[in-house]
């Protein structure tokens, strides 16, 4: 009965890739090696998905789309529904999300209502990293209101309660679930402060703190990863997250209901009694080896030059805010928020700015450089995932949605927010790609694929300042002043504007510092 | 007549149903099964195998590894060039050019001449040396319904180094390698504005591919000396 679960895909998941094999590298030995031996780790990953997809969890829900405009589209009913037909291959989101942390040892939010195979996913990804799945039961932390630190990380010894003469003679007995590579806590949202508090330093910092003693949770080898489950993300259950802790959280993915349509499966696992988790595919399993390689080849994609010059004009949208401050450097968002300050209020008192165009007049606060840093390792893991050699535009748009999830916060004031698209306020995902997809829109409408002034005296001042002489370095302020003045001439500022005119301040300084210099010397 | 992907090199070449030689500590079943993965023509690597091997005893495994792949790469399987050319020359040191030889479909006094060309030239072949005339090597790629990798006529093509060539088909960039026995076609990394100008390959710049108008299948051909 178990060797329905055995059966994986045995031709490459990437379609059509090659029409005669390997165009080289192969050798004699490699004649005699079968498929299994030779199978590349992206393809195994991809292996894994499609097994994940199709035989454990039966997730028919393909919501992650590439090359959305080849997509054949039919609207759905009378309220701008449409359902989107890909020529590409398009993910289930809820498997490949948990699946991409799992490779790049990341920390995934799953949520959703009770009963949607959250945990059950969480625990495959324990199985897949190896562990036996009694073993990622036991390790796996249940959330409960009275849940205490010792619960967690572990007791100090009674006997040693009793007789040590100082903190650092009492022995802690650690729990064996702090150094294992797949990490679970479910139903996080019901944990108590305070033991939260344990948990961050867990997650923050990689270790756990007892009796004045510390133990790393770093696993021997291979990767860490950690899962939580919440039926809420909007700051219910028992105890409200503590916000470092979900800022630590790398990505947030939607757990999606049963589809009737596929009761077939269902009524055959009630019959035979079987869980996916007890029957995963031996060829599906990594050793920590693998694991290591494998972060090492997603951290090697390389971001191709335009699609950063993309990503850093979509997220240079949403720090800046006109009336957040006197100095021009202090008209953030994060200026009115710690100072206690209505960002809602302040952006509407923006009158001379197109709500419209200013994209970051949506949000209520800017990205973190964690945010970006895990944007773009979910993007380069994507774009492995795929089989692709770089990271492409799509991936990048992919991954917005779950990893700014949480991170860039609706303003709830915006127009965007009323009218024909109020459901956005409850659909965060569908919100963060309309706001990437109009910033890509902004993008080439403005002609920045072809004219990039800052980018251009960046990459000039990269180059470096040794040899300069005097002339070129005043040619070159000049330049920069240019800029500053074309913009100063616009009379409206936007977000997109506030990364460039610090940068050029930026440039401006460094070519005066290195004038005075020449001029000393 | 439908025209398919193929080389010319095998025109001439006999296909006799061959019963797979055996191998000492060689699973060549799985040979064969790679041979198929890779795009190789089994049939052939069948045949060219049972030559190599015919009349020879218990080799040590090297040996029989060794002209498996020769037999492999002559079967079409690009991806072993460089491992196969090593092969032959290891057969040729270990007195074997018989049986390489036999493997390649040559006999085996012409071994040498043909590893000596083939390391300048990768469309090198013996017979074809004093042609005088312009000749087709190869036909690649082809129609999507009818097995090959494209669903648009293949545009304009570009040299990008000894034997690869990229191709503009529809809105997709692909990349071509070829050399004498077979050929990979694959999407490629490169953008065509990055592309750059065509590059000759040592030794081979009479080499082109040519986009026929009245078919997907591209063709490699050499010019006239």
């Amino acid at each position: 009965m178990s060797d329905r679960w055995q059966k994986t895909s045995a031709s490459p998941t990437v379609p059509h890739v090659q029409h005669g094999g390997p165009r080289d590298g192969l050798t004699a030995a490699d004649l005699f090696r079968s498929p299994e031996e030779t199978v590349e780790l992206d393809e195994k990953l991809r292996r894994t998905y499609f097994w994940l997809v199709n035989k454990a969890v039966i997730s028919p829900f393909y919501d992650v789309e590439f090359d959305a405009a080849k997509a054949n589209r039919f609207p759905l009913g009378d309220a701008g529904a449409e359902i989107t037909l890909p020529t590409q291959p398009a993910y289930s989101s809820n498997v490949l999300l948990p699946l991409l942390t799992f490779a790049v040892g990341g920390k995934c939010l799953m949520i959703g209502g009770p009963g949607r195979g959250k945990t059950t996913l969480a625990v495959l990804m324990g199985v897949l990293a190896g562990a036996t799945p009694d073993d990622v039961r036991r390790h796996l932390q249940q959330g409960q209101p009275q849940l205490t630190v010792s619960d967690l990380v572990g007791l100090p010894l009674p006997r040693d309660l009793v007789s040590a003469g100082s903190l650092a003679e009492i022995t802690i007995a650690w729990k064996s679930w702090l150094t294992e590579r797949v990490k679970i806590v479910d139903e996080y949202n019901r944990i108590p402060t305070k033991t939260q508090s344990a948990l961050l330093t867990m997650v923050a910092e990689g270790y756990v703190e007892s009796h004045d003693q510390l133990r790393r949770t770093a696993p021997a080898a291979g990767v860490e990863s950690w899962f939580f489950t919440a039926n809420d993300d909007a700051g219910g259950g028992t105890f409200q997250v503590i916000q470092a802790l979900k800022d630590r959280l790398d990505v947030t993915v939607q757990a999606f209901g049963f589809n009737g349509r596929f009761f077939d499966e269902l009524v055959t696992r009630v019959e035979a009694g079987e869980r996916p988790e007890e029957h995963v595919p031996s060829s599906l399993i990594f050793s920590p080896d693998e694991q290591s390689t494998m972060l090492a080849a997603i951290r090697a994609v390389p971001l191709p030059a335009d699609v950063r010059r993309r990503l850093e004009y979509f997220t240079g949208q949403f720090e800046f805010v006109q009336h957040g401050g006197r100095r021009f450097e202090y008209r953030t968002k994060d200026v009115v928020a710690t100072a206690g300050g209505d960002v809602s209020a302040v952006i509407d008192a923006n009158s001379g700015a197109d709500l419209v165009v200013d994209l970051g007049s949506q949000t209520l606060n800017g990205l973190s450089v964690r945010a970006l840093q895990t944007l773009i390792l979910y993007a380069k893991a994507s774009a492995w995932f795929r089989g692709a050699s770089s990271v492409a535009l799509d991936d990048v748009r992919a991954m917005v949605p779950f990893v700014l999830r949480g991170k860039l916060l609706p303003n709830p004031q915006h127009p965007r927010f009323e009218a024909g698209d109020k459901e956005l306020a409850h659909d965060p995902a569908s919100w963060l790609v309309d706001l990437f997809d109009t910033a890509m829109k902004q993008f080439v409408a403005l002609g920045l694929d072809n004219a990039d002034p800052v980018g251009d005296l960046l990459a000039e001042l990269g180059g470096g300042l040794d040899g300069l002489d005097r002339l070129t370095v005043s040619q070159r302020l000049t330049r920069i002043e240019s800029e500053v003045g074309r913009i100063s001439k616009v009379g409206k500022i936007y977000g997109r504007d506030y990364d460039d005119l610090v940068a050029l301040k930026y440039l401006h300084q460094r070519y005066s510092n290195y004038l005075h210099w020449l001029e000393g010397s | 007549m439908i025209r398919r992907p193929g080389h010319t090199v095998n025109a001439s070449v006999r296909r006799e149903p061959a019963t797979l030689p055996s191998a000492t500590g060689l699973d060549l079943d799985l040979a064969v099964a790679n041979v198929a993965r890779w795009g190789g023509d089994t049939g052939l690597f069948g045949g060219f195998l049972a030559a190599g091997l015919a009349g020879r005893g218990a080799d040590p495994i090297e040996i029989g590894q060794d002209l498996a792949a020769v037999a492999a790469w002559r079967a079409g399987v690009v991806g072993l060039r460089a491992d196969a050319l090593r092969a032959v020359a290891s057969c040729l040191d270990a007195g074997l050019g018989e049986a390489v030889g036999a493997t390649l479909g040559m006999p085996g006094s012409d071994v040498a001449g043909f590893l000596e060309g083939q390391r300048t030239d990768r469309f090198f072949w013996p017979a074809w040396q004093h042609l005088g005339r312009a000749y087709l090597v190869a036909r690649v790629g082809g129609f999507a319904g009818l097995g090959g990798p494209w669903l648009a006529h293949p545009g304009d093509v570009i040299a990008a180094g000894e034997g690869q060539w990229l191709v503009e088909v529809g809105d997709e960039l692909w990349e071509i390698d070829a050399d004498l026995f077979g050929h990979s076609v694959s999407p490629a990394d490169e953008d065509p504005a990055d592309a750059g100008e065509p590059v000759d390959g040592p030794g081979a710049t009479d080499i082109r591919v040519v986009s026929v108008p009245t078919s997907y299948l591209l063709e490699v051909v050499r010019d006239a000396a």
